[in-house]
């Protein structure tokens, strides 16, 4: 049986990523694109903490990157909930493809 | 002379009256309202002081350092060769010249603050009226002060572009918006010829350092290290000589001048006789050593001053409007300074200047007065006798015109005799053409005197006539002083002429052909130095007499004259049909022109560009296609704009 | 308190007293936040009381910062010196310049906004405490070689600004505005920090010199390229779309549209001349890493990379703005084309045979500095415009100049100074980035300059529009009213542009002194690696 070792952790990441651009880029609704922004995140931390982990003892940056990403991807969400229903009240869907009056 | 000192000055000439425009012009509207007058009023004052002061420095200074150049910073520094300072350039020149401007500028706005009254309620613009006296003064200083061709081309646009604004300053009368726009483009004629000659000098010798060009002319070098030859320079001296005419007034572009009247009186004083008018004389005094150096140049101008003095003479012996009087004689006096300039004596000519400063200002701040008390009306034909009616005014009136006269005595006398010897000395047919001219402007002046304030009390209909408020009466009598007085700096001692001596000495006064005539005046027999004074003042006399004759003993005469030289008179009323010859020869051909290209330009032009601007426009519509509006457009286009981008990359490579 | 902080074991060696300093105009912030936070309980929700407590506030941190600088000149502090960026925050020159800049603009937003809100105006806290947010985050994004500090920095700066322009809550085109804004911001952050844990991998670090010097290995040496290249790509992503260089632009118009137009000026000159710092600061410290010489031959698509993007965005932002009709859209691409000319300095740096990196640099500088009163006069009048006829429709500048003389002639001044002609600052700006790329004298130097020239004759005629509407055409509306504060600005503004044209060279020095020490450090290639790994705040070498 095969040792888990980094490169593994970096392909789940990759993939992770990969359907993360996957639903943005598919998704219609404004909600659908955000969970997209937040699988790209998590990719984003679990390579940052399968490095700090394979890299060597004694690191630390990449787990505080880590931590900040998950507030970062909080704050980010809240704000964005917060546009979306505003959006919906407007508009009266999350549809990204309604809101196209700005254009030109 | 100390160089902090002059800077100081320097710096509080240039930014004092700045700083009141600014003031009046920002704060004007809320702030100040019917006190906009004083930010202006305080900042000309604060100038005026600065400029004794530097006068002071620089005419206490020992012989041979009276000139000095004050940099203040780099402006840019193109490359390691192309750099452009700005810095002052300080000499006597310059000192007669600020302390003129600012002077005559102070005075300017005194006046103005009761002039641009109605009953003693400010008129609409007030404040923006002041704001651009003092623009215009800042203006003023930074051609005169610049020490290098580019800040005198930045005053020099900058005094047109404040010229324009004040004529047009009544800009919903339709006769001003015309008259500015006229001044507008007559200047640029003479201004475009003024670019070019400073383009010329800069690809010539590579700087616009004054110093530097002068000492590169002095030595006939270019900055190639070819030796500079005569057409070149004599190709320069009539570039920059074409804006001269253009700002002084000269033929044949002297048609903006009389429009200019539909500015605010004060404005015709200050700017469009005293001071702006004058740039052009002082360039071409300024320049002296590339203008001396070329004889050709020189002839021409005497040929233009000579013939401009004795052309707008005549004009100005029919007119009835008392500004366009004034003007057509503002349009001679210039001619005198041409000429002066012309025959090497740039001291007189720059002393004509000094001395016309006082008396021109006088005059059309005395025809506003009148205007003002007969309620904006200006046509001599509508009043008379109003020497009863406003005695200050009449009395300075009287002052001015005698000087502008030449009677002997007053201001003009000194520096136009002057001015006429030399004509003489240099060719009988200019001074001749000088005393042709001192003859008749002392007749129409009288006679615009005489049909003003003499004979019997007559006011338009519903006018309340009234003398003029103490502020105007104030600069008045000041200037009257200086009508009387300014000409005996002149005379004995020659007290003004030795001190600019150092600035012509090795110009005009080098080149001059009869080269120590200067010296062989004060050799002359008591007729020769005398006589052409007796000559020039009994002209001046005569000139009064028939005016006199003509307009309050044998009031008959003139109607004769009408009636029996008709042509001359229409020829003479309609300024030698110069406007019309304008109209017929460039503005309806222009007009014609501009009419065919606007046919070729419907169908061949507008062809020819809808073809080229296609490719712009198509991508300016691409570029909005992409921007549809719907994001998942955009997201597409991200990507594919990231694979243009990397594609690009690899094949700049 | 300061004393035990020195005496205690993690803070050895700290000053933190200084470290306070020189971080105290944007601490200064933070605390009028924190005022303006207060204030609805203390002394009420008055847009005229909050405006007047974020006024202070930003007259405090300008004049801090004042004095930083001066700090920072004399003492000749760098943040790039012997050990490059190991910090997460740095002070220097360029961060303080710049920082100047951003607090002079913003006191000119905030009073935009102050006349422009009426006296019912309800959220003036909420709006100026995101206003502040995004100026903190906008001055430690000038402040920072450090990767994670640069994506704190960004997130700060942008998640304010998504409210901001979404902020009238019943305006539907805000709201599409924010939300645009919003998913594409959230999007290139993603990826962005992607990238950034990609470079941490590779590197093993989060500073940028050593992550530099790491790519440039494997740049050169062919091992891991393919992974160095995308994660270097998905880092610039993330700040060419706060450029909004192409092809990261497309949210910028419609955002800048839907915005209110305060937010919109605010956004169109602090958020992206920020993130060209940034850029420029991240280009610097990777060309510094750079040394030998077969090394360096791989800037040179770097190099052609920023160049060939700052060609195609501000074509595109010039070719796009032709037939616009709404003036503020019209600005917004106006914008992204002037992002595009300021792009073209940082590919002067990053040039392998660029021995004027100052020069670049200085350029950028002087060009941002000059932007701010050029974009702050235009939108001045497009706001008080837009206040009195309610549309931005360039139908509502008919006129303008007999309208409101004292509102066209400076904004005739502004567009003049934006397309680049003289006697504006616009034209100073423009030629000393021209300058900059002529002494590169090769084939890309010459691109750009070409570029740039024929753009600027296209952008004459979009300018010109707005000029001759406001000029010749005349349908007899009445008379503008504006607030005389407003008028000052703007004519403040066009003031300051001819007075920069006239100071063109003591500008020009002085934005060189403020690059100076910076490429004194960097661009003579003598950083040393320290592979420490970063404490928290230390950051500034004596």
């Amino acid at each position: 049986m095969e040792h888990i070792g980094l490169t593994h952790y970096l392909v789940v990441a990759a993939v992770l990523f990969c359907c993360g651009i996957f639903t943005m880029t598919t998704k219609r609704n404004a909600i659908g694109i955000l969970i997209g922004v937040e699988l790209v995140l998590n990719s984003t931390g679990i390579n940052l903490v399968a490095f700090d982990r394979y890299m060597g003892p004694g690191r630390l940056d990449g787990q505080v990157v880590a931590i900040f990403l998950i507030v970062l991807a909080a704050a980010e969400t809240a704000l964005a909930v917060g546009i979306c229903i505003n959006v919906y009240k407007n508009l009266s869907t999350v549809d990204v493809d309604a809101a196209s009056q700005l254009r030109g | 002379m100390s160089i902090e000192t002059l800077k100081l000055c320097g710096l509080v000439i240039l930014l004092a009256p700045l700083a009141g425009a600014i003031l009046a012009g920002g704060l004007g509207p809320r702030v100040f309202r019917s006190r906009s007058h004083w930010p202006v009023l305080l900042g000309v004052g604060s100038a005026f002081v600065a400029a004794i002061v530097l006068f002071r420095e620089v005419y206490t200074a020992p012989v041979g350092e009276t000139l000095a150049k004050i940099p203040l910073y780099e402006w840019i520094a193109a490359s390691t060769n192309a750099r452009f300072n700005v810095e002052l350039l300080i000499d006597p020149l310059t000192a007669i010249m600020l302390v003129t401007v600012t002077g005559i500028s102070l005075l300017v706005v005194i006046y103005s603050r009761d002039y641009m009254r109605d009953h003693g309620q400010p008129e609409r613009g007030y404040e923006r009226f002041f704001a651009y006296l003092g623009l215009f003064v800042f203006a003023m200083c930074t051609l005169v002060l610049g020490g290098n061709f580019l800040l005198l081309y930045l005053g020099w646009e900058a005094v047109g572009l404040c010229s324009y604004l004040l004529i047009g300053f009544y800009y919903d009368k339709p006769s001003a918006a015309a008259a500015a726009k006229k001044a507008f483009l007559v200047n640029r004629v003479g201004d475009f010829g003024f670019g070019l000659g400073i383009l010329l000098i800069y690809i010539s010798f590579g700087t616009l350092e004054y110093a530097a060009v002068f000492d590169m002319v002095q030595e006939r070098l270019l900055a190639s290290g070819e030796p500079l030859t005569d057409g070149r320079l004599s190709a320069i001296a009539l570039c920059l000589l074409a804006g001269a005419c253009g700002k002084s007034a000269q033929l044949p572009l002297h048609v903006w001048l009389p429009d200019a009247m539909e500015g605010p009186s004060p404005v015709s004083a200050l700017i469009h006789a005293a001071t702006m008018v004058t740039a052009g004389i002082f360039m071409i005094a300024r320049c002296g050593a590339i203008f001396a150096a070329s004889p050709l140049a020189m002839t021409v101008i005497a040929v233009i001053g000579a013939t401009t003095a004795l052309f707008a003479a005549t004009i100005a012996l029919v007119q009835t409007d008392m500004k366009r009087v004034l003007a057509y004689s503002t349009i001679s006096q210039l001619g005198y300074m041409f000429l002066g300039i012309g025959v090497y004596a740039a001291d007189s000519a720059v002393f004509h200047l000094f001395t016309h400063a006082f008396f021109k200002a006088l005059l059309f701040l005395g025809a506003g007065s009148v205007m003002h008390a007969m309620g904006g009306v200006i046509d001599m034909r509508q009043f008379g006798g109003l020497r009863k009616v406003i005695p200050w005014t009449f009395m300075t009136f009287v002052i001015g015109s005698l000087a502008l006269s030449g009677v002997p005595g007053f201001a003009g006398f000194f520096s136009k005799d002057e001015i006429i010897h030399h004509a003489l000395s240099a060719h009988w047919l200019l001074g001749g053409i000088g005393l042709l001219t001192a003859l008749l402007t002392a007749f129409y002046t009288f006679c615009m005197v005489f049909m003003a304030f003499s004979g019997p009390e007559r006011i338009p209909e519903g006018v309340h006539a009234h003398e003029s408020g103490g502020w105007m009466i104030f600069s008045l009598l000041v200037l009257s002083v200086g009508a009387i007085g300014a000409g005996y700096l002149g005379v004995g001692g020659k007290v003004f002429h030795h001190f600019l001596e150092p600035v012509f000495a090795e110009t005009f006064a080098a080149h001059m052909p009869t080269h120590g005539a200067v010296h062989a005046v004060a050799h002359q027999s008591f007729w020769q130095a005398y006589g052409l004074m007796v000559i020039s003042g009994s002209l001046a006399f005569i000139g009064i007499i028939g005016a006199y004759v003509m307009y309050v003993r044998q009031p008959w005469i003139p109607g004769l004259v009408r009636a029996s030289a008709r042509g001359t008179y229409d020829t003479l009323w309609n300024k030698y049909f110069v406007d019309e010859a304008y109209q017929a020869g460039i503005v309806e051909p222009a007009k014609k022109t501009g009419e065919l290209c606007v046919g070729l330009d419907n169908y061949f032009i507008d062809g020819l560009i809808w073809t080229v601007t296609a490719i712009p426009r198509g991508l300016g519509y691409l570029a909005r296609t992409l921007q549809g509006g719907a994001m998942q457009g955009y997201g597409l286009s991200m990507v594919a704009g990231v694979t243009v981008i990397v594609l690009l990359v690899f094949w700049c490579q | 308190m300061t004393m035990w902080l020195a005496q205690s074991n993690a803070w050895a060696g700290i000053d933190v007293t200084r470290h306070l300093f020189l971080f105290s105009p944007m601490l200064t912030l933070v605390c009028t936040m924190l005022a303006v936070v207060a204030c609805p309980i203390i002394v009420g929700r008055s847009a005229k009381t909050i405006g007047a407590v974020v006024v202070m506030g930003i007259i405090a941190s300008f004049i801090l910062a004042v004095r930083v600088a001066g700090e920072v000149a004399g003492g000749g502090i760098s943040g790039l010196s012997t050990q490059p960026a190991s910090g997460m925050l740095l002070v220097d020159n360029l961060s303080i310049a710049f920082q100047l800049i951003l607090l002079i603009f913003m006191g000119g937003v905030t009073y935009l906004w102050w006349m422009g809100s009426s006296d019912s105006e309800e959220n003036a806290p909420e709006f100026f405490i995101l206003l502040l947010g995004s100026a903190v985050g906008m001055g430690l994004m000038v402040s920072t070689s450090n990767l994670l500090m640069i994506a704190l920095a960004i997130e700060t700066a942008s998640l304010p600004s998504y409210a901001m322009v979404g902020f009238d809550k019943r305006d539907r085109r805000g709201a599409e505005a924010s939300l645009k804004y919003l998913i594409f911001g959230a999007i290139s952050a993603a990826i962005m920090l992607y990238g950034i844990s990609l470079l941490y991998g590779l590197s093993g670090s989060l500073s940028v010199a050593i992550v530099a010097q790491h790519c440039i290995q494997s740049l050169a040496s062919g091992h891991n390229l393919v992974i160095t290249l995308v994660a270097l790509m998905c880092l610039l992503s993330g700040i060419a779309f706060k450029i909004s260089a192409f092809p990261f632009h497309f949210w910028c118009p419609d955002a800048f549209e839907g915005a209110k137009i305060e937010v919109t000026a605010w956004l169109s000159v602090a958020s992206k001349s920020a993130a060209l710092i940034l850029l420029a600061r991240l280009a610097m410290v990777f060309c510094a890493g750079v040394s030998a010489p077969e090394a360096i031959g791989m800037l040179s698509p770097l190099a052609w990379g920023i160049g060939i993007m700052a060609a195609i965005t501000c074509t595109l932002g010039n070719f796009a703005a032709y037939k616009q009709t709404s003036a503020k859209r019209l600005l917004a691409y106006s914008s992204i084309a002037h992002a595009g000319y300021m792009l073209m300095a940082i590919a002067v740096f990053v040039h392998p045979h660029s021995d004027h990196g100052q020069e670049g640099m200085s350029a950028l500088l002087t060009y941002i500095a000059i932007y701010m009163f050029m974009n702050l006069g235009a939108f001045g009048v497009v706001a008080m415009v837009v206040w009195d006829t309610g549309s931005d429709n360039l139908a509502s500048f008919t006129g303008l100049l007999r309208r409101a003389p004292l509102l066209a002639v400076p904004m005739i001044i502004c567009l003049m100074s934006l397309v680049g002609l003289p006697p504006f600052a616009g034209f100073i700006g423009k030629w000393w980035i021209l300058v900059a790329l002529g002494r590169l004298n090769d084939s890309l130097g010459w691109f750009l300059v070409i570029t740039a020239v024929v753009n600027t004759l296209i952008s004459l005629y979009y300018y010109m529009r707005i000029v001759v509407q406001m000029s010749l055409r005349d349908d007899g509306q009445p008379a503008l009213s504006f607030p005389l504060g407003g008028m000052a600005l703007v004519n403040i503004c066009a003031i300051a542009l001819f007075a920069m044209f006239g100071f063109a060279q003591p500008l020009k020095t002085t934005s060189e002194q403020f690059t100076r020490n910076i490429f004194d450090t960097t661009m003579a290639k003598t950083v040393v690696v320290d592979a420490a790994p970063a404490q928290p705040i230390e950051s500034v070498q004596r």
